[in-house]
């Protein structure tokens, strides 16, 4: 949107459009697109002699200004792909094994949790060390919860592309 | 019934006639919206969400171009649309293919098919 634009409206008005921006659920650079033009025209209804309030109440809610705006666009809208719930269930299982581990962590800390559960292992000649290995009891337990943990973000991470694909190139002769 | 074969006439015709307004003179959204339904008596009054789409089919066949002009006065800056000259060109164009389409559809009302379509 135009800066210029944008500081010559109201505060309400700002807030409201940035609501509907919200709503619109198109790419960034089709919503700027729409966005850029329905300030326009908001702005020329308020240079024409109507009131904000009156301008905004024509509207509606900023939800039903953004389903009007959306409906008619549907040919630039975000693909949603089927196969994001597959990452949506993968993610649940992830959830669950997350808290199993994070609960089962929780007790061997609250019972063994000493210091001399610690072990420091140096292997290496007498030139110095090639490897240093720390053993703790929870160590692999922490290992599986942080493989468990990029998984699950993962997941929802691929529930989220999957459900904002972009539209195939339009045929124009289509 | 009525509504839905209306609905596609305007699909169809809406296209050209806001390629014919923003030829006729660079134009921002709201006032293709009011030169529309004004001109038509009030028979084309498409909303905003149903015009955006053909305004950017246009901009995107390379047939406008839009660019934020600044406002008179205290005016906000638009975004306004203007004719490229391919978009001229086809508006020649679609205004000859629409006579002929219009001619022949006439003629089949009035009994006959004109020799030249």
């Amino acid at each position: 949107m135009n800066r210029d634009t944008n500081q010559a409206l109201p505060a309400s008005v700002k807030r409201y459009l940035r609501a509907v921006a919200r709503r619109l659920n198109l790419p960034r650079q089709m919503r700027d697109r729409v966005m850029s033009d329905f300030t326009t025209s908001l702005c020329a209804r308020a240079e024409q002699g109507e009131s904000w309030e009156d301008i905004l109440a024509s509207l509606g809610t900023a939800a039903e200004a953004a389903a009007e705006l959306r409906e008619p666009m549907q040919e630039y809208a975000y693909r949603k792909s089927p196969w994001r719930f597959v990452c949506l269930a993968a993610a649940a299982l992830c959830l669950l094994r997350l808290l199993s581990y994070s609960l089962s962590m929780l007790m061997i800390w609250s019972f063994t949790h000493t210091s001399a559960d610690t072990s420091v292992g140096i292997i290496g000649g007498a030139d110095g060390p090639t490897a240093i290995f720390v053993s703790l009891p929870e160590a692999t337990l922490i290992l599986r919860l942080l493989i468990v943990l990029v998984l699950l973000i993962g997941c929802i991470a691929g529930f989220w592309c999957l459900g904002h694909l972009k539209q195939k190139p339009r045929d124009p002769e289509a | 019934m009525d509504d839905r074969f209306l609905q596609q006439l305007n699909k169809g015709v809406l296209e050209m006639l806001v390629l014919e307004l923003v030829c006729a003179k660079p134009s921002y959204g709201y006032e293709l919206l009011t030169s529309l339904k004004e001109k038509s008596g009030g028979l084309f009054a498409p909303k905003e969400g149903t015009l955006y789409p053909i305004l950017y089919r246009l901009e995107d066949d390379g047939l406008i171009v839009s660019g934020w002009q600044a406002g008179e006065g205290r005016a906000a800056p638009k975004k306004i649309y203007t004719a490229t000259e391919a978009g001229q060109a086809e508006r020649l164009r679609r205004q000859q293919l629409w006579r002929g389409f219009a001619g022949t559809v006439n003629a089949f009302f009035e009994g006959g098919i004109p020799d030249e379509p």
